[in-house]
């Protein structure tokens, strides 16, 4: 945290952008942020960073500091356009690209981000952002609780329980795999 | 992600790439990004300069107007300084008569009176002014800097301010009479003074030229006697040399009847 503090008072911003750009884009999406406005979004909260750098103190990760004002940077957008919010996990893959990937592993990498995808549209709205923060993005469960506004036991209470729903999720999907390949095989 | 199986790991490693910015994507942000935070930093270090801009050329109002105030100040210190210390000389000088210009009075129509200048007086009381008077010329300017100052300000002239024009102008017109030769006139004028202002703080330029006009006009017993009081009451006085003069060399004879004046 000391070394992300410095870095930021040294106003590297486009190295927070290359560490942290990806989580504060997906913090955006999660929030309602339409696709076509989220690349202003995004750059929105790297010059919220940058103008205010100094008031970052390090006393939480520089994640929980961005997803911060990731949440009121989509609050403002959201305002600005109260017609284009869009559903959570349904347009998260239709607004990426995989990058210069072979058709194989681009197959292989999207059918698994779609049952993540399918897993968290069906997790309760509670679990899921303290599921996505907490073990996707890897922000601390004190962090999460405050960020979320909620008891820690609470938040660590939901993350257990999210945790062994996408475990379960998994094995299931897993099995059923195993399954196919076999009756096919 | 601690403590998840490789597949787990996968799966939401997969995720986290899916829902990514692409590389091409995430190079315009970082562009954008580097462009509005140049363009923020410009902006913001214009608005430091418009801001010092501001607060120079405001700095340099103030030193203006404290510059421009303070010399008005110190002209109408220096103004009221020299008008207080005007007054406050004349206040401690004895004569309100001061020797002017000999030659010129000598040549002015044969008179042996000098020319005289006056000098506006203070309301200091008279015995304040029983100390040798000084010998310098006469300070009009003195007197315009003293009225001027307070006209420039808008003051309201004070209605001492009237009277002392008032017997400034008697005892002037009075003065230029007796170098004219008109001492029955100057008479005249100065009795009228001593009607109108019993308490005149001119007193003793008074006394001196009512003794001179009544020497100069014959009546040398009176004269005699206003001389007596004179040197009584201003035993030092300037104007000692010119009642003697004025009375010394005139007989007691009565004089040719002056035109348009009533001796006493």
């Amino acid at each position: 945290m000391g070394r992300e503090r410095a870095r930021l008072a040294g106003v590297d911003v486009a190295e927070a952008y290359r560490q942290h750009g990806p989580f504060v884009w997906r913090a955006l999406l999660r929030f309602g942020v339409p696709p076509n406005t989220l690349d202003d979004a995004t750059q929105d909260v790297f010059l919220v960073v940058y103008r205010r750098r100094r008031d970052y103190d390090g006393r939480r990760s520089l994640r929980a500091w961005l997803y911060g004002i990731a949440r009121n940077v989509a609050q403002k957008h959201r305002a600005r356009h109260p017609h284009e919010v869009v559903a959570l996990a349904e347009d998260l893959a239709s607004s990426t690209e995989l990058g210069n990937s072979c058709p194989h592993e681009h197959a292989v990498t999207r059918e698994a981000a779609d049952f993540v995808d399918r897993f968290l549209g069906k997790l309760d709205k509670d679990k899921r952002e303290i599921f996505v923060l907490g073990v996707i993005e890897g922000l601390y469960v004190a962090e999460i609780a405050e960020l979320l506004s909620l008891n820690i036991n609470t938040a660590y209470s939901r993350l257990r329980s999210a945790r062994k729903e996408f475990t379960s999720a998994l094995y299931r999907h897993a099995a059923r795999d195993r399954m196919l390949t076999k009756r096919n095989g | 992600m601690d403590d998840l199986d490789q597949s787990e790991e996968f799966h939401l490693a997969a995720w986290q790439r899916v829902h990514a910015p692409g590389p091409r994507v995430a190079a315009e942000h970082l562009r954008r990004l580097q462009s509005a935070v140049l363009a923020d930093r410009l902006r913001r270090r214009r608005r430091v300069l418009i801001t010092a801009a501001a607060a120079v050329a405001t700095a340099a109002v103030l030193l203006l107007a404290v510059w421009l105030g303070g010399s008005s100040l110190d002209q109408e210190h220096r103004a009221s300084g020299e008008a207080a210390a005007s007054f406050t000389r004349l206040g401690r000088e004895p004569s309100r008569v001061i020797p002017g210009d000999r030659r010129s009075a000598e040549s002015d129509i044969g008179s042996h009176e000098p020319a005289m200048a006056v000098i506006p007086p203070t309301s200091e009381p008279p015995s304040s002014r029983e100390r040798p008077v000084s010998t310098s010329q006469p300070r009009p300017v003195e007197r315009h800097v003293s009225r001027t100052s307070s006209e420039e300000h808008g003051a309201p002239v004070s209605s001492s301010s009237d009277t002392l024009s008032e017997e400034i102008h008697l005892l002037g017109s009075a003065s230029a009479s007796l170098r004219a030769g008109d001492p029955g006139r100057a008479l005249a004028l100065l009795r009228d003074h001593e009607r109108r202002f019993q308490n005149s703080s001119l007193l003793e330029e008074r006394s001196a030229w009512i003794a001179v006009a009544l020497c100069r006009l014959h009546r040398r017993p009176e004269g005699i006697r206003v001389a007596s009081e004179f040197v009584a009451r201003y035993p030092n006085s300037l104007h000692l040399p010119r009642i003697q003069s004025a009375c010394a060399t005139m007989t007691s004879e009565p004089p040719s009847p002056q035109p348009g004046v009533k001796p006493r």
